[in-house]
């Protein structure tokens, strides 16, 4: 049998699993934490009960200002860009 | 399968009244006219507009019944009027039939409606929230008694998607980019794009899946963050209903396992909170989830989570840009002629500009204009008129799926693969990051309040 074949049979049957744990784990509440109003379901930051106390408070003094880390930004965004788009050809 | 009608987004030539006849457009009106609504309302202390909300009820919470009280329905009926007016109007503007809209949207929303109770229930709203409760209720409906014609114009799974995101956008604050500084930066923007593109080509040339769309919904799931990125990707890639639901249900499982998994496994290894929170934060695709898994850790390891996980949320709007622009340009490139500036602005799924849009509204311009706590109700408020918009969407997402369509997704396993191997590399390439920025051995360790 070859291993792209092992590999797939193992990731399907590991998905099996985790579907069934995830049941059993509902079924339980297994993982929240008392008087902590979230879990996986809430899928963007702003669905978290409390997100305006991140975002209204800084816990991190960041020594850089907007512009600077947006520079970093943009320029790693365009390098990958590129870089996929180069490779997408290549390979 | 490829069909206009089984794609998210579709593409023709421009013209100037596309502005007031194509989906694209008009969604981005849409979420304009939320946003502008709620900004008014909020910023002259005139009103406070709120889509319908339902309390978590159930196990140590409120009663079911109790979901009723405090003005629910009364809002419920405006926020069914606010959606009825607005898509209505959209339907008559693409020459759809308004009088077989509006009772199939009532209809719709019914569903919607006891699609939100549910997923409202203390478990399921902590584990799953609406985007399963709508698929599976939406399959359900359309496998067994089958989804009834009259219902059929309502399901406008697109044009809901478009508009939500468009909403969404003015929730994605890039301004949260210096909230952890050059850590945030370097642990979410430098794995994110790596994982997108190993995972790209483990899908495309080794796994050699043939379905594109579905690919890169998969990895930017796994690598930005969960259902959100993954709505957002499907609409910019044109991907399938049902590539959409196989991305969302896989991260949804699997989120479920690493949640709990994670924070035990990070205390086994005596990895201290700082690292274990980004970790999390860099690799856990729901946000919620993060939020928990972190909290499991300390206090530390939740903010350390949050904040990496918040930086990865900006991240939304432009891997879904540059997805855009891939995707329109392959598409071009199919038709073996050289790709002009014109023919990619006409494939382009306009929407996105809206999103971008919308985010850039609230990162500088509310946020200078109100304050950040005027900015912060705002993007409250808005994110209950995309919660519905995306509910709406997943609903007629459900009723429109068979199962047998769902079957095919599974390709012999190889979605599944992908998203197993790309979320393992994930975890070992964030690890790496979150090591070599936070461990102390290179780089000063930060301190967080």
């Amino acid at each position: 049998m070859k291993l792209g074949k092992i590999i797939t049979i193992f990731c399907v049957l590991l998905f099996i699993a985790s579907a069934v744990a995830a049941v059993f784990i509902m079924k339980n509440g297994t993982g929240l934490i008392n008087g902590l109003d979230v879990g996986s379901g809430q899928y963007y930051f702003t669905d978290i009960p409390n997100w305006k106390h991140y975002f209204l408070t800084d816990a991190y003094d960041c020594p850089f200002g907007i512009p600077f880390l947006t520079f970093l930004f943009v320029v790693w965004g365009v390098i990958m860009f590129k870089l996929w788009v180069w490779l997408e050809k290549k390979l | 399968m490829s069909d206009k009608n089984t794609e998210i987004v579709t593409a023709e030539k421009s013209k100037f009244s596309d502005l007031i006849r194509k989906e694209d457009w008009l969604a981005i009106w849409i979420g304009f006219i939320f946003i502008a609504a709620v900004t008014i309302g909020i910023a002259s202390g005139a009103y406070d507009l709120q889509a319908a909300k339902f309390a978590t009820w159930g196990k140590g919470e409120a009663a079911f019944l109790d979901i009723f009280k405090e003005g629910t329905i009364p809002n419920l009926i405006l926020t069914f009027v606010i959606f009825a007016l607005l898509f209505g109007i959209g339907a008559v503007l693409q020459k759809k039939s308004i009088k077989e809209f509006i009772p199939a949207f009532l209809g719709l929303f019914v569903i919607t409606t006891v699609v939100r109770i549910i997923s409202a229930q203390v478990i399921f709203n902590r584990y799953l929230e609406f985007a399963f409760w709508a698929l599976l209720i939406g399959l359900v409906i359309a496998n067994t008694i089958k989804t009834p014609k009259w219902l059929k114009p309502a399901l406008q799974t697109e044009f809901y998607i478009k508009a939500g995101l468009v909403t969404f956008g003015a929730e994605v604050l890039f301004s949260n980019i210096r909230k952890f500084g050059l850590y945030g930066l370097g642990i979410a923007w430098i794995v994110t794009p790596i994982v997108i593109i190993f995972m790209w080509f483990l899908g495309t040339r080794v796994l050699k899946i043939k379905n594109k769309s579905l690919v890169i919904t998969i990895a930017t799931a796994t690598s930005v963050c969960g259902t959100s990125a993954a709505i957002a990707v499907a609409a910019a890639s044109k991907a399938k209903k049902t590539d959409l639901t196989f991305a969302v249900g896989i991260s949804l499982i699997f989120t479920v396992i690493m949640m709990i998994a994670f924070p035990i496994f990070i205390k086994l290894t005596g990895l201290n909170e700082l690292m274990g929170g980004a970790w999390i934060g860099g690799t856990i695709d729901s946000t919620g989830a993060v939020a928990l898994a972190g909290a499991a850790l300390g206090d530390l390891g939740q903010t350390s989570a949050t904040l990496v996980k918040m930086i990865q949320n900006i991240l939304i709007g432009f891997v879904a840009f540059a997805v855009a622009i891939f995707f329109t340009a392959s598409e071009k490139k199919k038709s073996k002629s050289s790709v002009g500036i014109g023919e990619i602005w006409y494939r382009f799924p306009k929407f996105i500009l809206g999103f971008l849009a919308a985010s850039v509204f609230t990162s500088f311009i509310a946020q200078n204009l109100f304050g950040a706590e005027a900015t912060s109700t705002i993007i409250s408020n808005l994110g209950q008129f995309r919660t519905w918009a995306f509910a709406l969407a997943f609903t007629s997402i459900g009723l429109e799926t068979n199962f047998g369509e769902l079957k095919e997704q599974f390709a012999g396993g190889k979605p599944v693969t992908l998203y197993v191997v790309g979320q393992l590399f994930n975890i070992v390439l964030t690890f790496a990051a979150v090591w070599i920025l936070l461990s102390g051995t290179f780089f000063p360790v930060p301190t967080l309040n």
